[in-house]
């Protein structure tokens, strides 16, 4: 007789606090670093699976901050972390940045705060890019 | 005994199916996106709020250098990447004293640093400095007054505005 037993699957879910951050104008003499008004951005880890498992948490832009022809690099947006296994970092359209790191099961919540550094040099305009975060457990 | 062969086969093979997914990875994704808003803002900074031209016999000194020269200047802009950003100056009227005056026209400046430009007081405005798109912009004025046997004495005053515009 054959008896039937349940083999959980892997999960991993990814849970962010807010769909959108935003920098307000600021006087760059006034305000050198300008903070997000979403600060801190809420970020909730779930992974299931084996004990020896790793998780990876990381981020990557799909650009620089544009608005129409004129760009912001995005290396100018850093972020601070606070939360076990979150890490602080600059974000980058050329490779995925790591926002944090787990082992085993994971049920963790953290918060990053945003910065933009701020300069005299940008044209004015209303600028935006898209940030993906990818978790990964493996 | 060959059927149960083939059903136990078939058990140890669904097993290993199990197993193999069970070391798949697993991922989830979420995007953010990210706004910033630039406004629109001017920012002129003068070095000195008055420059002062010391008496001097004309002939050993035709042109008096302000005490305060060379006098900082700069401008700060967030603009339009292809807008043209001016500082201009204009005098209020001559330089008065009572009832004398001497032409401010009298009063001249030099420039120094990018796209700041030298030029004679007047009372319409007059180019100072001439640049493009948003940026800050470092410079210095250096004002001198042509000196004359025909002033009449006295101490004589005017106030000149100088305005930055971004578009």
């Amino acid at each position: 007789m054959l008896a039937p037993s349940m083999v959980e699957a892997d999960e991993a879910r990814l849970t962010l606090g807010a769909a959108m951050l935003s920098f307000p104008s600021a006087d760059p003499d006034a305000v050198p670093s300008i903070a997000a008004l979403e600060n801190p951005l809420l970020v909730e880890i779930m992974v299931r699976g084996g004990h020896s498992m790793l998780s990876q948490l990381t981020v990557q832009a799909g650009g620089d901050l544009q608005s129409g022809s004129d760009k912001i690099t995005i290396t100018s947006i850093t972020w601070t972390a606070q939360g076990e296994g979150f890490v602080a970092g600059t974000l980058s359209k050329e490779q995925p940045q790591l926002v944090g790191q787990w082992l085993g099961n994971v049920n963790r919540t953290g918060n990053l705060w945003f910065w933009l550094e701020n300069s005299w040099s940008y044209p004015a305009g209303d600028y935006s890019q898209s940030l993906a975060y990818t978790l990964i457990a493996y | 005994m060959k059927r149960r062969t083939v059903v136990a086969g078939m058990v140890t093979v669904a097993c290993l199916l199990l197993l193999a997914a069970a070391g798949w990875a697993a991922s989830d994704q979420q995007t953010l996106t990210v706004r910033a808003t630039v406004a629109d803002k001017a920012k002129l900074t003068l070095g000195v709020a008055t420059v002062n031209f010391p008496d001097a016999d004309p002939d050993a000194a035709p042109l008096i250098s302000a005490t305060e020269n060379p006098v900082s200047v700069t401008v700060k802009v967030h603009t339009g990447s292809a807008a043209v950003v001016t500082l201009t100056v204009q005098a209020n009227g001559d330089l008065s004293s009572g009832g004398d005056s001497i032409a401010i026209t009298n009063v001249t400046w030099t420039a120094s640093g990018s796209g700041f430009l030298a030029g004679t007081m007047d009372t319409s405005p007059q180019a100072a400095g001439s640049w493009t798109g948003s940026g800050r912009r470092d410079g210095a004025f250096s004002y001198f007054l042509a000196n004359d046997w025909g002033y009449a004495t006295g101490d004589y005053s005017q106030t000149v505005v100088y305005t930055l515009t971004a578009p």
